[in-house]
């Protein structure tokens, strides 16, 4: 059986690059492969109907004990021949019907994969598996019906097919690992029924599993989509939207009922459903002008009837339901078959262009005719033997029987006037009016439905070997328990014949009188009016516009009001947390003995002026004056850092925020003035009040309740009594930076490279444009030229210090490079940048290269010690410590100094 | 000591700055480096993961110093699997990316080289701020790359993804120091020893860090509320970029289920689990339902697959959320799983706007194009995948999490929302494939093939798609390691005993 879908697969594959080669006689080598699978099913007849099962299996995600597990037993046999039979009827049909589309491979090609996945889930048994070849089905029709892409009607009937099939496969999904769990297995075949039974969730696995296989099979209110499926090209129709796909759901249905088919509901609804969808399908037919929607319509009322028949649950019931399918698959695939030969022969679908066609197409008339008296169920047809025993069936049930008996009546009239418009109104009469003269269609366009129609004939004529061979394993495979299978034309005059032939009475009448049929039934347009297809579409577009508004709402594309979001969501979390944790928040007294009170001038200075400079940017107007504000506030922060004994933090910060106040304040002159950036109401203006309030006061809170807790553990500690014998070094800050937590300076510098590097991009200027060699001074005074040369000199040199002394005092790489660099900003600043280049004579970009080395190189050094990359090696030549810390720290002196320098020279060398 | 373990930090960082100053007026050599790294990276990736798929945690002390004084790298099967997942995704759009979209600006390869070095980093490291290192890293070279090739539009939405993300850093910062506070120590496995113990007292304080820490990941993840900067952003990044970010969410999923599996997991002791953790399953639903709701809305491809980025990320959350081995591996799948599709997706949307001068990947009709058939094939099945429809590697994703959340308390709603957003999603991307390749082929006229049809993205795009395919043929082997890297997360106590360990031992 894997061999057969293999085999199938790998047709579809080949199909687009054998049809390049060999145009349309493609068909025939494609062919095989299903004609192939088609002898190999027909050779395990005899296994499967005495009874016994065929399985393969390969494992998959065992995880979820998933299998491609498969199965061959009597229900599964039939529905493989329809696929693989059918199909290769179908596959020489497309052949010559699209003989001229320049597509055709890609057709073959979906068709066979469509076939393949329909092959695949009427033989898996793993439920999961079966899905997966159920969706696949559902992508294949999608692709098919879509085939003639330029339509509109085309792409939209695609749509709603996928969306209609694809959504109850969703439900499907949830309905079959539900029924997975409760049943205890994932095989159809070890489900334990008493389990299914007895679980809480029968009824929630019933409506899923219903909602899957109503949406298939097209049954009401899903029927939408199936007439509107009806634009894809004609094999489409008649292979998977009559004989194969839409009966997918039938299938499951069957493939079910012997596990939910119990006590619970499952046969009302069956037969409630299924004998509404025949009504309306049935009514809807006999409306269509178009041959192949009337066909669309009928395939609607034979779905239904399926359905229906599978609720009865009778001994005849499921006969009937076996028999009907085979009995349907044979002539609607026919009828199917031979409308678009007729079509493609005279150009037209329109029933009252159409007639006398006999006498150009005797052989597609003949197949019309074998297959129309089978579907119009007269005797000795297959479909008579169908329909016998469905009344049968539905007679056995009762009170409820009768009154579906009657409406099945109707219907199945209404069907026999269908068959005949298609035979009668066709073939028949006068010569109709065609767009092109007719011709008989070649022979693949006429085999097929001649093949299938005499099927329909031979099988009911004959009627003792498919019921030995076919019906009885099917039977027993969706029966409950064992059922006697037993069939026959004639069983003496019973309820059942009676029925019978009132239909063939009330089907003539309706033949006769299908004028005043069609205008009684036109009477209800309001009813049609509102049918569901334009609620469709309505909600759609509802559907999507909503979405579109619910995208662009989030895609306001306003940084300002994002922010706001952001500290909202922020401030309530910090709230949120703090209130959660229930405790006292602020332990009083809490403080450890000897801790530094911050309480003293310089830092009550510090916090005043950083707070005076926060509260003087968020008022002040002008974009210098923003930036003077900010560098104030920030010195304020600097003062209070030196005031709380961090003089590595304070000089850093000095540091940044006058490098900061340099850079906002050039790169603000040199931008253009922004025009008109959005005039901000009061309203904004409060609103943005509140929220930098309401973040501030949280992100202030959480850090009082923080600063007043002792310091847990003893990892600070550790590293003060670490940080001379094991780094070397007296400054603690500084061996945590270059030893103990290196590896963080190593990305850290990389980001500070990386910031220059990116910030250069986006100042823009290649690396060879000469933007650099025009920089002007900045302050062009004689004065400043003279103490500028010595000042820098200084800077340079102090940073140096800083350099090497960080290590046990404060200062070290990063602040040192800070320094110098901004010594060489000064020059810059006076002189231009053109002598400033000259001076350093250095690219700023080698600086950070060189850098980043020197920061990697050290930490490689330990690596090629044979100990862990960056760990410290010390040598003492004359008693100075010397180590790898010391060139780690080079490095990133180097890669800060590099990268200011790399911003500079970009800012200061762009034209104003 | 296990020097393996750096190695894939350490080559990054060795080739990037040799790229920036050495070759980087040389592009050829500059690709030859910066693929010969990747695939490297690759390789190193796979050997590690052979390391890690043994079973036992490795530990890396940087300088040394033994943790939790020094930084330690940590190497368990989910950093080995996102390490292998990184090199691979890194490969296969630089294969993607050299064709021509590393010329459109300066430091391609080494900024790209670098993006590589915070990502591994932030995988292997176990030190809670040295994440925030090498968050920086990616972050900085993130924004350096999202801005490449330059354009109004971009440099805009780039001011955006880096201000939102600096906001996100400093409240990294404020996080960790708030932790640091409570619990003396920054050391992830240190921390998970330490917080059961912190005093009922200071738990208010646990729980602001916990809480704030989950909102910075959750920005790197776009969780919702704070998931509005991704769309603009990815939509917005050249192509190639954006395939690779989708790596990048995934970083903010792997913190999360780092931090809260071991710091604040459930754990053994119930007092460490923070109450940051339930907060997640809300937020991620909400995600989801977002997410699909764009892939509708979307007004162009580029948009609609960042939504689906945001959508995937809520499925993937809600399955992490749980707390469950099972979930957890159904949730490392389908992290496995988006990345690929999603990194398959944007470089289709990107073959398809170069293709349309001037119509871009808009959803409107245009005239053919080149390769029309070729692109739409690989959309087709790359939608497939990301919308979550069977054959692909999403269904198997999707299903093990519905298998492995029926259990829990909001199972119906996490079953109703992933499945009902899965038709969402397969609405969206019908319709907008539908728009793209089918309507435009009633158009008429011809796209004047622009550039000649290089077949090293088509390679790129394909090696993703098969890599989509290997993920579902072999789902079982898959599912088996996951499943062990998810048993592995939920015994913090062999993380915590392989890192400090050596503690005792001294240096």
């Amino acid at each position: 059986m894997l061999t057969a879908l293999f085999a199938i697969a790998v047709s579809a594959l080949l199909a687009p690059a054998l049809s390049a080669r060999m145009d349309d006689r493609a068909g025939w080598f494609l062919a095989l492969a299903p004609l192939g699978a088609f002898a190999w099913f027909v050779s395990c007849i005899p296994t499967v109907a005495v009874g016994g099962v065929v399985t393969e299996s390969i494992a998959w995600v065992p995880a979820l004990g998933i299998d491609v597990a498969m199965r061959l037993d009597g229900l599964s046999l039939l529905f493989a021949l329809l696929i693989t039979g059918i199909g290769t009827l179908i596959v020489l049909y497309a052949g010559a019907y699209l003989s001229d589309h320049h597509h055709l491979g890609r057709f073959y090609a979906y068709l066979l994969v469509f076939m393949m996945a329909m092959l695949g889930l009427v033989l898996a048994d793993d439920l999961i598996a079966m899905f997966v070849f159920w969706e696949l089905t559902s992508v294949a029709s999608f692709l098919l019906i879509a085939f003639q892409h330029e339509k509109s009607v085309s792409r939209r009937a695609a749509l709603q097919a996928l969306l209609i099939t694809g959504g109850g496969g969703l439900a499907l999904l949830a309905g079959l690992v539900l029924l997975g769990i409760a049943g205890e297995a994932w095989r159809f075949s070890e489900l334990d029924v008493a389990a299914v039974e007895a679980h809480g969730l029968y009824y929630g696995i019933m409506v899923l599993v219903l909602i899957g296989c109503f949406t298939k099979s097209a049954q009401i209110p899903f029927h939408l989509w199936l007439p509107n499926a009806m634009n894809a090209p004609t094999p489409v129709s008649a292979y998977l939207h009559s004989a194969t796909m839409v009966k997918a759901g039938v299938y499951l249905l069957a493939r079910l009922n012997p596990v939910m088919g119990g006590e619970g509901g499952w046969s009302d609804v069956l037969v409630l459903v299924g004998a509404s969808t025949a009504v309306v399908g049935a009514v809807l037919a006999i409306r269509q002008t178009d041959l192949k929607r009337l066909l669309a319509y009928t395939t609607v009322t034979v779905l239904g009837q399926l359905t229906m028949l599978i609720g009865t649950n009778t001994t005849y019931g499921l006969q009937a339901f076996v028999l009907f399918l085979l009995a349907h698959s044979l002539y609607k695939g026919a009828l199917f078959m031979a409308v678009g030969a007729v079509d493609h022969a005279t150009g037209t679908r329109e029933l009252a262009k159409l007639g006398g066609l006999i006498r150009f197409m005797p052989l597609t008339g003949a197949a019309v005719a074998l297959a129309a008296f089978s579907n119009a169920g007269l005797p000795p047809f297959f479909g008579f033997i169908a329909k016998e025993f469905a009344y049968a069936g539905l007679i056995e049930m009762g009170v409820t029987g009768w009154i579906v008996t009657a409406v099945m009546v109707v219907t199945n009239a209404l069907l026999l006037a269908a068959a005949g418009l298609v035979f009668i109104r066709t073939f028949l009469g006068a010569r109709g009016h065609y767009p092109r003269e007719p011709h008989e269609v070649p022979m693949p366009m006429w085999l097929g439905p001649m093949l299938l129609a005499i099927g329909g004939f031979v099988l009911g004529a004959w009627h003792h070997w498919p019921e030995t061979w076919l019906i009885n394993a099917a039977v027993q495979a969706v029966a409950r328990g064992a059922v006697d299978v037993n069939l026959y034309l004639w069983g003496g005059v019973t309820p059942a014949v009676v029925a019978s032939l009132l239909t063939v009475g009330l089907g003539v009448l309706f033949y006769g009188f299908r004028h005043a049929v069609r205008r009684h039934i036109a009477r209800w347009r309001v009813f049609w009016g509102v049918s569901g297809d334009l609620i469709w579409d309505r909600l759609l577009k509802r559907l999507f516009r909503f979405a579109g508004m619910l995208a662009s709402g989030w895609q306001h594309g306003s940084l300002r009001l994002h922010l706001i979001l952001l500290g909202l969501v922020l401030s309530s979390t910090v709230f949120v947390g703090l209130g959660v944790g229930g405790e006292p928040l602020l332990g009083a007294g809490a403080h450890p003995a000897g801790a530094v009170s911050p309480l003293s001038l310089p830092g009550v200075v510090g916090c005043l002026l950083a707070l005076a400079g926060a509260g003087a940017a968020a008022v002040m107007r002008g974009r210098l004056a923003l930036v003077t504000a900010l560098g104030a506030s920030g010195l304020g922060l600097a003062l209070f850092f030196l005031a709380v004994n961090a003089p590595d933090v304070a000089t850093t910060q000095l540091m940044v925020e006058t490098l900061t106040v340099v850079f906002l304040a050039l790169v603000l002159r040199k931008l253009p003035s922004i025009p008109g950036a959005a005039p901000e109401g009061r309203g904004a203006r409060a609103t943005h009040l509140l929220v930098s309030v309401f973040f501030g006061a949280a992100v202030a809170l959480a850090l009082i309740v923080a600063v007043n807790l002792p310091l847990a553990g003893n990892i600070s500690e550790w590293y003060l009594q670490n940080s001379y014998p094991g780094g070397k070094g007296g400054n603690v800050v500084n061996v945590i930076l270059v030893d103990f937590r290196a590896f963080d300076t190593l990305g850290e510098i990389v980001v500070v490279a990386l910031a220059a590097l990116a910030a250069a991009t986006l100042l823009g200027g290649g690396e060879h444009t000469e933007m650099t060699r025009r920089g002007q001074p900045e302050f062009d005074s004689v004065l400043l030229r003279q103490a500028v040369r010595p000042l820098a000199g200084l800077l340079v040199l102090v940073s140096l210090v800083l350099l090497w002394r960080g290590h046990n005092l404060p200062g070290g790489g990063f602040i040192g490079g800070l320094v110098a660099a901004t010594g060489f900003i000064l020059v810059v600043l006076t002189f231009g940048n053109y002598p400033a280049r000259a001076l350093m004579r250095l690219r700023p970009t080698l600086l950070v290269g060189a850098g980043l080395s020197c920061a990697v190189g050290a930490g490689l050094l330990g690596l090629m010690a044979g100990e862990p990359f960056l760990t410290g090696l010390w040598i003492f030549p004359l008693g100075l410590p010397l180590g790898t810390p010391l060139l780690f720290d080079m490095g990133v002196f180097l890669t800060v100094f590099g990268s200011v320098m790399h911003m500079m020279q970009r800012i200061a060398g762009r034209a104003t | 000591m296990n020097h393996w373990l750096i190695l894939p930090i350490l080559l990054p960082a060795l080739v990037a700055p040799l790229i920036a100053l050495a070759v980087r007026h040389d592009i050829v050599l500059a690709r030859t480096f910066s693929l010969l790294s990747a695939g490297l990276l690759l390789v190193l990736g796979l050997i590690l993961f052979a390391m890690a798929a043994q079973g036992e945690i490795l530990t890396y002390a940087l300088g040394n110093w033994a943790a939790p004084f020094g930084i330690v790298l940590v190497l368990d099967r989910l950093s080995a699997l996102m390490l292998v997942l990184t090199a691979g995704l890194g490969c296969v759009v630089l294969l993607y990316a050299i064709s021509g979209w590393d010329q459109r600006g300066a430091h391609f390869h080494s900024l790209f080289q670098f993006q590589l070095m915070g990502l591994n980093g932030a995988f292997l490291t176990g030190d809670l701020f040295n994440l925030f290192v090498f968050f920086e890293v990616l972050l900085i070279a993130s924004y350096g790359l999202m801005v490449h090739g330059g354009g109004a539009m971009r440099v805009r939405a780039g001011v955006q993804y880096v201000v939102v993300n600096l906001v996100g850093s400093t409240l990294f910062l404020i996080a960790v120091g708030l932790l640091y506070g409570v619990t003396g120590t920054l050391n992830m496995a240190d921390l998970a020893q330490r917080v059961p113990d912190v005093p009922a007292g200071d738990r208010a304080l646990l729980e602001v860090g916990a809480l704030l820490l989950l909102l910075v990941f959750g920005i790197k993840a776009a969780l919702v509320p704070v998931q509005f900067w991704l769309p603009g952003t990815y939509a917005h990044a050249p192509a190639p970029i954006a395939a690779l970010f989708a790596i990048m969410t995934k970083v903010g999923a792997y913190s999360i289920i780092r931090v809260y599996t071991l710091v604040f997991g459930p754990g053994e002791s119930a007092a460490a689990s923070t109450f940051a953790g339930p907060w997640l399953l809300p937020a991620a639903l909400v995600t989801l339902l977002v997410g699909m709701l764009g892939v509708l809305g979307a007004r162009a491809l580029g948009q609609m697959v960042s939504f689906a980025v945001i959508g995937s990320m809520g499925t993937l959350l809600a399955a992490v959320a749980l707390f469950t081995p099972e979930a957890m591996a159904a949730a490392l799948y389908y992290l496995v799983h988006s990345t690929l599709a999603a990194g398959a997706l944007f470089l289709i949307v990107d073959l398809l706007s170069e293709r349309r001068p001037g119509y871009g990947d808009t959803l409107t009709v245009a005239p053919r194009f080149a390769q029309g058939g070729l692109i739409a094939g690989a959309f087709f099945a790359g939608a497939i995948a990301m919308a979550g429809m069977p054959p692909l590697s999403g269904f198997i994703g999707k299903l093990l999490i519905l298998d492995a959340v029926r259990e829990a308390p909001w199972a119906s709603t996490i079953w109703i929302l992933i499945l009902g957003t899965s038709l969402l999603g397969i609405i969206g991307f019908a319709r907008g494939g539908s728009t793209l390749f089918w309507k435009s082929a009633s158009v008429p006229g011809n796209f004047q093939a622009g550039q000649a049809a290089a077949g090293l993205p088509f390679v790129a795009v394909g090696l993703l798609l098969a890599g989509l395919v290997l993920a579902t043929v072999f789902a079982g082997p898959l599912t088996g390691f996951l499943d062990q890297a998810a048993t592995q997360l939920f015994e913090p106590a062999r993380y915590i005993e392989a890192v400090l360990r050596r503690e005792t031992g001294g240096d």
